[in-house]
């Protein structure tokens, strides 16, 4: 197993980050069931997430991604409950590219969860997997998402248009972007 | 795409097959100080059977619906390679890529070759949207999509190959709808 797995992070005296496991199944799924509604618009796989079976499929489906160095997905814990996930998907090693995606449950929103667990995975991927790029990849009118990037410094780089997916249908996908250097820069003024 | 499909009096594309990979392979082989500068690959491309695999997995892609690459034969002669790649049904949308030998540069092969494969995306795969990705310094890869009418959508940092370093990638693309409007005031 390569250190990228082994990722695991406390981000505030509440909140962990853990890698994902197929045991997260049941509690995922159930937040899933009562967060449908709210999840569906934006997250294409919600529609076909009927089950816990189709969770565990899930599930396993981002842990076959860490074996091919494609990624990997943790479950947020907050408090001890299951929260939502974020993780690293399509890293492309030609440019040393990863997108960052996450998920939250609706009343888990608004404490700033994402934010700190971006901020986590972004000091991973650029110390210890020494990736070049980071990008996030989100909805036009997907405002609460897009505050993410925003609030961390990411660079708009451009919308391609009718890309993203919306209650079934698509539309454009705004790119932002984050490079090594800028992130170090960004950090280290942060602690000054 | 047909097997083989003539483009005008001068331009024919045919599905690249294992019996072209000798005459792509020398057409590299000649080009290979130019072409190297924003293609990667042509440093691992060393011998015919480097050509040979390139052409049996774009094959695969095919038989998946996925993309396919066909050669651009101008008057008779291999002059590049033109191909559709990462084809996604749920988007809807395709990606084309291509390059063309020094000396056939400068008569419109790849304009012409470009618009054929679109107007076949949209027409006849019915795809909603074609999207081009050039290097930013890469101003004749670049003309391409800006002359076809395509729409400039971002820069994406560092993601394009230039002679051994990374620069910005420029997506350009265009909208089915789009499409059959400029066809309708050429």
């Amino acid at each position: 197993m390569t250190g990228q797995a082994m990722f695991h992070a406390r981000i505030d005296d509440r909140t962990e980050l853990r890698p994902a496991e197929e045991e997260d199944a049941e509690a995922a799924f159930s937040l899933v069931e009562r967060d449908r509604d709210h999840l569906r618009e934006y997250l294409q796989w919600v529609e076909g997430c009927r089950s816990i079976v189709d969770m565990l499929a899930l599930i396993q489906y981002a842990r076959a991604q860490v074996e091919v160095l494609n990624g990997f997905t943790c479950s947020i814990w907050h408090e001890g409950r299951f929260a939502g996930a974020v993780g690293l998907n399509s890293v492309n090693w030609q440019f040393r590219c990863a997108e960052i995606g996450y998920w939250l449950g609706e009343e888990f929103e608004g404490k700033g969860i994402v934010t700190r667990a971006c901020r986590a995975l972004l000091n991973h991927v650029f110390d210890e997997m020494w990736l070049a790029k980071a990008e996030i990849h989100v909805g036009v009118t997907n405002t609460r998402s897009r505050a993410i990037p925003e609030r961390l410094g990411f660079v708009e780089e451009g919308t391609l248009r009718l890309k993203a997916y919306h209650n079934g249908e698509t539309e454009d996908l705004v790119v932002y972007g984050i490079l090594a250097d800028e992130w170090r820069a960004l950090s280290h003024r942060s602690h000054e | 795409m047909m097997f083989a499909q003539r483009i005008d009096d001068e331009i024919k594309l045919r599905i690249f097959d294992e019996r072209h990979a000798a005459e792509s392979f020398a057409l590299v082989d000649s080009n290979r100080e130019y072409l190297r500068e924003y293609m990667p690959w042509v440093d691992d491309t060393r011998f015919d059977e480097d050509t040979r695999a390139f052409i049996r997995r774009s094959r695969a892609d095919m038989a998946n619906e996925n993309g396919f690459a066909a050669g651009i034969w101008y008057r008779g002669n291999l002059a590049g390679t033109i191909g559709v790649n990462s084809i996604n049904r749920f988007n809807r949308k395709a990606e084309i890529g291509y390059w063309l030998g020094e000396e056939f540069q400068g008569k419109g092969i790849m304009t012409r070759c470009c618009r054929a494969v679109v107007t076949y995306l949209f027409d006849d795969q019915q795809l909603e949207k074609v999207e081009i990705h050039a290097a930013e310094t890469n101003v004749r890869s670049r003309a391409i999509p800006m002359r076809l009418g395509f729409v400039e959508e971002g820069t994406l940092r560092m993601l394009a190959y230039h002679d051994g370093k990374r620069e910005g990638l420029v997506v350009y693309g265009m909208l089915a709808s789009e499409w059959r409007a400029l066809q309708g005031q050429r």
